[in-house]
């Protein structure tokens, strides 16, 4: 039986629609941050979480993280480290997104838009989201082979 | 391990070296390395198309370049001082200047206006003469050119926009 998941999760086809899932959700909610920094510094200064300092820094290089991170991991340039990182990326989102409830902030988390008109959001279903966007992460960490090739002769 | 932490390494070197490359080419840049300073709140009236700033934010505005800032006083008076990086958009020859500034007022950047001290209400006027050919979101510095030379920021004489790179402190 444990095989058997194991062989599910290791096949190629398995492989590569998670990295194709979790590359492109974190390609698509890394555009428009990467258009509007400014709106996107807003946001973050809305955490209460990072000193004023780094917001800007912040601002540039975590959406550009994304997008690189998600174009490797869509391309099968290291895959594992790829998935580690997006996977951390959401470890910290979820974090900070329960935390925020628990202050009662109700703000857009800034997830996938930065646009004032997305609204008011639900910390606890963005962090349920984020839960989800997990598993294929999680599949690519610890079931991901590399292929191997044979051995010239 | 190592190979991870290689790999996570050349990931994050790229990825700030790009971000740090974009942000610079890009017109919706943010000043990297200075510290954020929160936009006013909007007021709540939708037909309301502008806010005052302070001048901590007006001086972030103008060292991030951020802005186009617009001085409503005549032009003599702006050229004997200026706020630095300001154009002169005099209410009193509006329209020529209008024409003339145009193309900076179509960069996308927020447009400040400003005049002498809380009391001038040029600066409002010349918000206002924008809203009717079209923009909003103007931001109106009421301390004007009395507060800003007082805290000690940098001013410019002539016609030059003598923008300076950092400048003085508030």
């Amino acid at each position: 039986m444990k095989t058997r998941i194991e062989q599910f999760f290791s096949s190629r086809a398995v492989q590569i629609l998670c990295r194709l899932v979790l590359g492109g959700i974190f390609i698509y909610a890394s555009i428009d941050k990467i258009a509007h920094p400014g709106a996107f510094a807003d946001i973050i200064h809305q955490y209460r979480l990072v000193p004023d300092l780094f917001i800007h820094f912040m601002a540039v290089v975590l959406p550009w993280l994304e997008m690189v991170t998600g174009i490797l991991l869509v391309f099968g340039l290291f895959p594992r480290t790829a998935a580690i990182i997006l996977s951390a990326l959401l470890g910290v989102f979820m974090v900070v997104l329960v935390v925020n409830a628990i202050r009662g902030f109700n703000f857009s988390c800034g997830c996938f838009t930065t646009s004032a008109e997305a609204g008011e959001g639900n910390f606890i279903l963005d962090a349920f989201r984020d839960l989800l966007m997990l598993l294929p992460g999680l599949i690519i960490i610890f079931y991901y082979k590399p292929r191997k090739t044979a051995p010239s002769q | 391990m190592k190979r991870f932490i290689l790999e996570a390494c050349l990931i994050l070197f790229l990825s700030v070296v790009v971000g740090v490359v974009f942000n610079q080419v890009s017109s919706a840049g943010v000043p990297l390395f200075r510290k954020y300073v929160p936009a006013p709140k909007k007021q709540g009236n939708p037909d309301v198309y502008f806010q005052h700033i302070d001048a901590e934010f007006m001086l972030s505005l103008i060292q991030g370049e951020m802005a186009v800032v617009l001085d409503a006083r005549e032009r003599s008076a702006y050229k004997e001082g200026h706020i630095s990086g300001a154009f002169s958009l005099s209410l009193f020859e509006f329209e020529s200047a209008f024409k003339r500034m145009e193309p900076q007022l179509n960069s996308g950047k927020t447009i400040v206006t400003y005049c002498i001290n809380v009391d001038c209400e040029d600066s409002t006027f010349l918000a206002q003469k924008l809203h009717e050919k079209g923009y909003t979101d103007i931001l109106i510095y009421k301390g004007g050119i009395e507060e800003w030379q007082a805290l000690g920021n940098p001013i410019a004489t002539g016609d030059s926009t003598g923008i300076e790179p950092g400048g003085g402190g508030l």
